[in-house]
């Protein structure tokens, strides 16, 4: 019998730059264990990884992998699979008042959201930044940032038969602060159609443009969308990295010292929305940074 | 004037989100439905609060200044389909911020979308006696409204006698009219006359 020799693994980053090239790599089934090509990997990567691994989960054995990988101690993933077990979201924090490096927090019913738990996991996340040197104004603003992405998931994701996909996740490292919220339901296009003024809406791309420029909502008659309004609002002046990926489109934004960047790009279909946020300190170029605990 | 007021008064520190907004104002939810076209102050008090975000405003604040505006321009509307969605309530929203920072908030989030809203500065269990306006108000509006509030109430036809304005009767009604959907101001019919009344007799401008 003739053993499939598996394919030499390239190893690269597993950040949003590479991100679609990642998911491209797990859905063509080519190249396993995927992981073994892992050269590095930032916050953004890993979730945007894992949302791949989840809504992919019974054809593809990536899940299996991370949960390999967390088995044989990998923190990255142990961490977040963890917290994507537990029953009870930010169960696993002990002092609840200590910032950290890297934390994940699960949304998966609406209680969630609005729990005390959430609030410590945003003020923790406010006051690593605050540890590694970030403004105290800018740190709270991102602490509200989070909390608004997550609001989202609960407002316009949608639910399985296991309540909501959504799980927010930081890393706060090497004058580097992180954040990013995914979710594997319905994507932007999905939620904006629901309303009359934006059901004319025929693409992801489109539906990301209506909600970066014109701040449009899913509320019929209620005007402009407040969340990432707040988004834009806390980050676009500062030395900051924006994706949004939603379906099959995603839109890059960047305000790096003295340059603004941006670009709309094609992305390998995932159901669901991702927001990611890469924050540099002072005079350092806003980049993702490595997650090295 | 006496006015029926809901309070709401949200116990956190930080009030974030539309989730937490709809959980908070779900427990006036029973007391909106129980007006019966009785017009009332809701009164968002948010004294506990250091910190809110435009979600959480649009949620509760916005949400009610729209329903209340749908009710005078769609009373007959027909029934909506979420809980949340805009819906004929006779509500006057109102706030009290006795933190700057989110007072600031509030008014930066009503100014954004060019509408105005009151902050209660003083009142009792059945009057607000005393309010400043936050957001954005056109300057001739603000111009009557602070005139109505010199007079107590009045029709159109009383204050374009009591005015020195050469502006017709047909144009303060207009005015007036655009106060009451701001919800800024009541109105009773008297005749073939509507009154108008400012919701406290004492108004300050924001600044």
């Amino acid at each position: 019998m003739l053993s499939r020799k598996a394919a030499p693994v390239k190893r690269f980053i597993l950040n949003t730059q590479n991100a679609d090239a990642w998911r491209r790599l797990v859905l063509s089934g080519k190249v396993t264990p995927v992981l073994d090509g892992c050269a590095g990997i930032t916050l953004a990567g890993a979730l945007e990884l894992f949302a791949t691994a989840l809504a992919h989960r019974d054809s593809c054995g990536l899940f299996s992998e991370i949960h390999q990988a967390s088995a044989r101690g990998h923190s990255l993933w142990r961490a977040l699979l963890t917290e994507w077990c537990a029953q009870a979201p930010g169960e696993t924090a002990t002092d609840i008042h200590r910032g950290r490096q890297l934390e994940f927090f699960r949304l998966r019913t609406m209680k969630d959201k609005n729990s005390l738990n959430l609030s410590y996991f945003e003020q923790r996340f406010s006051s690593s930044m605050k540890q590694e040197g970030f403004p105290p104004i800018f740190s709270n603003a991102l602490g509200k940032v989070i909390d608004e992405m997550a609001d989202n998931v609960i407002q316009h994701s949608g639910t399985t038969d296991d309540g909501f996909t959504g799980i927010a996740g930081y890393h706060v490292q090497n004058n580097c602060a992180a954040f990013a919220v995914t979710d594997v339901v319905a994507g932007l296009l999905a939620t904006l159609r629901t309303s009359p003024r934006w059901s004319g809406l025929t693409t992801s791309r489109a539906a990301i443009r209506a909600i970066a420029i014109h701040h449009a909502s899913s509320r019929q008659d209620q005007g402009d969308g407040e969340g990432f309004k707040q988004l834009f609002k806390s980050l676009i002046d500062h030395n900051s990295l924006i994706r949004i990926r939603t379906d099959d489109a995603a839109l890059t934004v960047g305000n790096s010292l003295n340059e603004r960047e941006g670009g709309e790009v094609a992305s390998p279909l995932l159901r669901g929305v991702q927001i990611s946020i890469a924050c540099g300190l002072r005079d350092c170029r806003a980049q993702e940074s490595e997650i090295t605990i | 004037m006496n006015m029926r007021i809901i309070e709401l008064r949200p116990s956190r520190p930080h009030l974030h989100g539309a989730t937490l907004a709809q959980e908070d104002l779900s427990t006036a939810l029973s007391s909106f439905s129980a007006l019966n076209g009785d017009s009332a102050v809701f009164l968002l008090n948010l004294s506990n609060a250091t910190s809110v975000t435009g979600s959480y405003l649009r949620a509760t604040l916005h949400w009610a200044l729209l329903c209340g505006q749908a009710a005078v321009s769609q009373p007959a509307h027909p029934p909506s389909h979420g809980q949340w969605s805009v819906k004929p309530l006779p509500l006057f929203p109102m706030v009290v911020a006795p933190s700057a920072v989110v007072a600031e908030e509030v008014h930066d989030f009503f100014g954004a979308r060019n509408l105005p809203l009151l902050q209660a500065l003083k009142w009792t269990k059945s009057e607000i006696t005393s309010v400043r306006l936050v957001g954005v108000l056109d300057s001739f509006l603000l111009g009557t409204l602070l005139k109505l509030a010199r007079f107590g109430e009045a029709t159109a036809g009383e204050l374009a006698d009591k005015s020195k304005e050469e502006i017709t009767p047909n144009a303060w009604s207009n005015r007036l009219a655009a106060l009451f959907m701001l919800r800024l101001v009541t109105r009773n019919r008297v005749g073939k006359f509507w009154k108008y009344a400012p919701i406290a007799k004492e108004i300050q401008s924001w600044g």
